[in-house]
């Protein structure tokens, strides 16, 4: 078989290389020295600690830092990318209002505002209609030619049997193979312990399995 | 997979996986393997080759995961310049909220709403129970409850409540710090608790009543008395508080006090929201009363009220319809959240509403009604336990779709059905899927809680139906276990709209409900007592093609005769029928001389029956 080529543009690929977390992202890349890695983690933890003091400039790096990656979880998790535009806005003024109380108990300050845009997303779900998780997701140009034809019944299925599952099964789901966290970035998010996700993924995957079963497979 | 730095170090594969115990070992493998799989690093005959002896434990589990891999991605854009500029102009007028480091810590003023876009505007100010946008705390008015808390004291039973903690953490405060609580934790007066940004738990106090506190919550338990008396009071002053007041024999006192109100109950269903010093009330079941320095305010069922300068009640609480569960036959339900909240009753007679948005009447004084309203979509289990012997029964969904029948032909002690929870074009769906006939142990740990401490007053239900003639479950029951050939005709009471997707439950029934005439007026006299919102319809329906010497008019009109209460929510209903021909007609034949000025029986109030079913109705009405 293939192996899987990234499907994402190249814009998306150097904010990502900009906004590396420290401390909180997968292993170490070759390129990212210990070094480097501690000033980050000081730049972040004083753009935290500004905010907190009221300094909205240094609110607004953690905007620029995060948003993006705020709104792609959004726009996953509600499948329409004007209302993750919107959630996300929420989010971050939420944000702006209680990083006073913010304090780094184990949750790093991007797991913070993954929680937050959950609990968003959650909110706004109480009273729209839900849609497929990955509805309006745009398929990055080059990948649309290879999939358009062959894949998009299979996603259409596959969506709509992760439509199916429980709010954690489709949490922990998108995390680790959307948004491309590891295990232990995405217990952070969801306040569960590395080994605790590690399990909650594989019911989850068992979970998709027994509904794409149960839908007649994918192809 | 965006990993531009080149390939991921192998995730924390585990030394030697194999010689690990199974389970630990399975989900170590897969989690190694979604890494390689994500990264491009690996294809998955790959990774099952170096597993040979679980392929066929992992074969399917990474199939799945495969399926994931290849799903499209989107690109992450720089924020919108527009949307950023308006972003920063908003937190610059909205304040922050500082911790409490006591009273003079608060900010003292009130800010402007903030100002977004009008995408954003209408997400926040679409509907009056989204959460609120923050506003600065009144500080004086916080300084106040600070002192009557500590000036309020006096002698309080050391374990007034008990806390479960469904998710999240929940911290205590101690020596001006918040430490973490455990869950099962036994809480007294003078407690101040605060839920973490996913904290989900619950207060059962000493009388079976409960709060479920929403995320990033924050109060205190003021007081929590059960001494010949029963007297709660809860020191609100941040997020989401869902109150179940323990009906009974004790009159009660429950109190939520906010920064800017007080909200007082004595037996009922209702959530108090706070951000930032504004509070919202919205009223599930019963009424309370919210209290703004002299101005005293009801707030009936349906209904909901903003507290901002004066107290604001509103008519349309939600911006979804609701959907009904009925539940037919010898059996009492009991909804269950995937965080183990409950909404239900038991056979003892304990009725509970724990999870946010849904209530439910007493089974005792009918057919069980569970209402859907402001809840979060998602997968519910509704346990059916069984109060008598053989016969079936039916599990009634009520949407905008109109009406559809589940028969229950299980004969064992319990059955689970599963409960898909949606909301769509503006309402609420559900979908039901039988799942299984139960297993022996069916209660929860909260449901013992509860049920320990509401039994005092409690009477089972099956007495209580017995003592009632039971005769809408005993035809129900009857009828759905009598031979099809015996059976009457059925024909629908409600039909899905042109184009409207029906919903009946994945391998429900999907037969209309039948309009077997005792059956009939039971699910009417239901529909109007728990104040349905298609109450108006199903009277009409109803009612419609009556003759004028069926049966069923004369036997309405006993009903109403009898019962006041009953008689003054169907001219409430009644009102809300713009069809003046028919109101005439059903006003004649039922004796209601004039519904519009005719004094209620029971109403106790005014005197003004016109104003009191104007009211009514107005409660009534929330879609």
């Amino acid at each position: 078989m293939v192996k899987r080529q990234h499907r994402t543009d190249d814009g998306a690929d150097s904010l990502q290389r900009v906004r590396a977390e420290a401390g909180a992202g997968r292993p170490s890349s070759e390129g990212a020295t210990a070094s480097t890695e501690a000033a980050e983690a000081a730049e972040l933890a004083q753009l935290v600690a500004r905010s907190q003091q009221g300094d909205a400039n240094a609110f607004g790096q953690l905007y620029d830092r995060y948003q993006p990656e705020i709104v792609r979880y959004l726009v996953y998790r509600t499948g329409d990318p004007e209302a993750a535009e919107d959630l996300a806005q929420q989010v971050f003024l939420k944000a702006w209002q209680a990083i006073p109380r913010y304090e780094d108990r184990g949750v790093p300050f991007k797991a913070w505002l993954y929680r937050m845009a959950h609990n968003q997303m959650v909110d706004h779900f109480r009273t729209r209609r839900p849609t497929s998780d990955l509805e309006g997701v745009e398929v990055a140009e080059e990948a649309e030619a290879e999939a358009r034809v062959l894949a998009a019944e299979t996603h259409e299925r596959l969506q709509a049997a992760l439509g199916r599952l429980s709010e954690d099964h489709r949490e922990v789901l998108v995390l680790r193979f959307l948004m491309e966290k590891s295990a232990r970035e995405a217990g952070e998010i969801m306040g569960r312990q590395e080994v605790t996700l590690r399990g909650l993924q594989m019911r989850a995957l068992q979970a998709l399995r027994r509904e794409i079963e149960l839908s007649g497979g994918l192809s | 997979m965006t990993n531009p730095e080149g390939p991921m170090e192998r995730s924390p594969m585990p030394q030697g996986p194999m010689e690990r115990p199974g389970a630990e070992a399975s989900e170590a493998i897969v989690d190694g393997a979604i890494d390689e799989l994500v990264a491009g690093r690996a294809t998955l005959e790959e990774v099952l080759a170096r597993h040979p002896e679980r392929r066929e434990e992992l074969a399917p589990l990474l199939e799945a995961a495969l399926a994931m891999v290849e799903l499209p991605r989107m690109a992450e854009r720089a924020p919108d310049p527009e949307r950023r500029a308006a972003f920063m102009a908003t937190i610059a007028g909205t304040p922050q909220e500082r911790p409490r480091e006591g009273a003079g810590a608060l900010p003292s003023r009130r800010l402007r709403w903030p100002m977004f876009g009008s995408p954003l505007a209408r997400l926040v100010f679409a509907n009056p129970f989204a959460r609120l946008v923050t506003l600065a705390a009144p500080a004086a008015a916080i300084a106040a409850v600070a002192v009557a808390i500590v000036l309020g004291g006096g002698a309080a039973p050391a374990t007034a409540s008990t806390l479960t903690i469904f998710e999240g953490s929940v911290g205590r405060l101690e020596d001006g710090g918040w430490r973490p609580i455990e869950d099962g934790a036994r809480l007294g007066e003078g407690e101040r608790l605060r839920t973490s940004v996913d904290g989900h738990a619950l207060l059962t106090f000493a009388d079976g009543s409960t709060a479920a506190l929403a995320p990033l919550t924050e109060l205190e338990i003021a007081r929590a008395r059960f001494a010949g008396t029963r007297e709660i009071e809860l020191v609100q002053d941040l997020g989401s508080v869902w109150n179940d007041v323990a009906p009974g024999g004790t009159p009660i006192e429950y109190r939520v006090r906010t920064p800017d109100a007080v909200v007082a109950a004595t037996g009922t269903t209702f959530e108090t929201l706070v951000e930032g010093g504004e509070t919202a009330v919205l009223t599930a079941s019963g009424s309370v009363e919210v209290r703004r320095g002299d101005e005293r305010v009801a707030v009936e069922s349906g209904q909901a009220a903003r507290v901002t300068d004066r107290v604001e009640v509103s008519d349309h609480p939600s911006s979804v319809r609701p959907a009904y569960l009925t539940v037919e036959g010898p059996f009492v339900a009991s909804l269950r959240a995937a965080d183990g909240a409950a909404t239900g009753a038991l056979p003892s007679g304990v009725v509970y509403q724990q999870i946010r948005g849904v209530t439910t009447t007493d089974p005792g004084e009918g057919p069980q009604v569970l209402r859907f309203l402001n809840v979060a979509p998602g997968r519910y289990e509704l346990l059916l336990r069984r109060i008598a012997d053989g016969a079936a029964g039916r599990l009634l969904v009520t949407t905008d779709a109109g009406t559809r029948a589940m028969p229950l032909t299980d004969l064992g002690p319990a059955l689970v059905v599963r409960v898909e929870v949606t909301v769509r074009d503006g309402a609420v769906a559900l979908a039901l899927v039988e799942e299984s006939a139960v297993r022996a142990d069916v209660d929860t740990a909260l449901e013992r809680l509860v049920a320990s401490a509401r039994s005092e007053d409690a009477v089972p239900v099956s007495d209580r139906r017995a003592a009632a003639g039971d005769v809408a479950t005993v035809e129900a029951t009857s009828e759905a276990t009598r031979p099809a050939s015996d059976r009457p005709e059925v024909t629908a009471t409600a039909t899905p709209p042109d184009g409207a997707e029906a919903t009946p439950a994945d391998g429900a029934d999907a037969t209309p409900v039948a309009t077997e005439p005792a059956r009939a007026l039971d699910e009417l006299i239901s529909a109007v007592r728990s104040g349905r919102d298609d109450a108006p319809l199903l009277v009409r329906r109803t009612l419609e093609g009556l003759g004028a010497d069926d049966p069923m008019w004369g036997r309405l009109r006993e009903l109403l005769a009898s019962d006041g209460e009953l008689r003054r929510e169907f001219v409430a209903v009644l009102i809300r029928i713009d069809d003046a021909g028919f109101v005439e007609m059903v006003q004649e034949r039922l004796g209601l001389v004039d519904a519009t000025s005719e004094p209620t029986p029971s109403d106790g109030g005014s005197g003004d029956a016109a104003s009191d079913a104007t009211a009514e109705a107005t409660r009534v009405g929330d879609g």
